[in-house]
């Protein structure tokens, strides 16, 4: 009876905690029609309306890939599984993941920020030279793009470690060691 | 302060876990499950922060306790074993059966029996060595 109570106790936080997270989506996804009315609204300039577009579908498959991960993620919670399922269930997740931040993700920021170029260039053109807003366009790009690569590489490198260990600890299990 | 938080996390993570209880096994092994599997990941990710192996801190001695005690002794010898094995260890130890450890594990009852026979040997020929060595340097003294 004790062990029901504490489910319906924590069955209720858990909702209460999803619902946080797919404010996440929420936010993301109210952004996705802003940009599609930019591309509408912006028909006379090609640039733009192309921009406009690409924005609004990498943030509308960037929304769907990260729900995908976070999917993936949540069956981590069967942390009741026996040593040897949980080790491979965790096993599993590091390869998606690390098939996440290297195929996915690391094109989803050089995508958007083309999108978002394109969708500035003409009215940066204004006020600069077609050379200047290139080359300033350009630069912010390899900012940007290093310092997200940067990061994911990090944490593709955390993530190729844990899993040698995984399958250290699973060749042992296994006898193998 | 580690122990607490190993405390905490599998806290949390039986919390977490019970909406997938459904007695299938019972509730012994099931938080034994949840606690060992916690437990490897966090020692893991002690590892990385810190750059060493950590040892289970549940089972890190009371300083209280002599240095020379057999229980000290018994911990400082499962501590040198591969994980796997200080988790059997440590499983036997708490006086589960062969077919509870093999529920909490995944191995089967055949490879337990195979490994705990082969970590009492090696336990006890390097308990013998460590009072032989604490003979000789009493011994000296």
């Amino acid at each position: 009876m004790h062990l029901k109570l504490l489910q319906e106790k924590r069955r209720s936080l858990h909702d209460f905690v999803e619902g946080a997270s797919s404010n996440t989506y929420l936010l993301v996804l109210s952004f996705a029609p802003l940009f599609a009315l930019g591309t509408w609204k912006t028909r006379v300039s090609a640039p733009m309306r192309i921009g406009n577009l690409i924005v609004m579908v990498v943030l509308l498959a960037g929304a769907l890939a990260t729900w995908l991960y976070k999917r993936s993620e949540k069956r981590l919670d069967r942390v009741d599984l026996n040593l040897r399922d949980f080790q491979r269930l965790l096993l599993q997740f590091i390869d998606r993941s690390i098939a996440f931040f290297k195929g996915i993700k690391f094109w989803f920021a050089p995508l958007l920020f083309f999108g978002i170029s394109l969708a500035a260039y003409p009215a940066l053109n204004h006020f600069w030279s077609q050379s200047l807003c290139i080359v300033a366009l350009a630069l912010v790009f390899l900012c940007f793009e290093c310092s997200v690569w940067m990061c994911d590489l990090g944490r593709v490198r955390e993530l190729e470690r844990r899993k040698i260990e995984i399958e250290s600890l699973l060749e042992e299990m296994d006898g193998s060691k | 302060m580690e122990r607490q938080d190993l405390l905490q996390e599998i806290a949390l993570a039986v919390w977490t876990a019970l909406p997938n209880f459904r007695g299938q096994a019972s509730e012994r092994t099931w938080v034994y499950r949840i606690a060992h599997n916690v437990a490897i990941t966090f020692s893991a990710r002690q590892k990385r922060r810190d750059g060493v192996e950590q040892p289970f801190d549940a089972i890190a001695p009371d300083p209280a306790i002599k240095d020379n005690s057999p229980r000290v002794v018994l911990i400082d010898a499962i501590q040198q074993l591969k994980p796997v094995d200080q988790q059997l260890a440590l499983l036997y130890l708490e006086g589960l059966s062969g077919t509870e450890i093999s529920e909490v594990t995944g191995l089967t009852t055949d490879n337990i029996g195979v490994r705990l026979n082969r970590l009492k040997r090696s336990l006890a020929s390097g308990l013998d060595r460590k009072g032989t060595a604490d003979e000789r340097t009493s011994g000296s003294r």
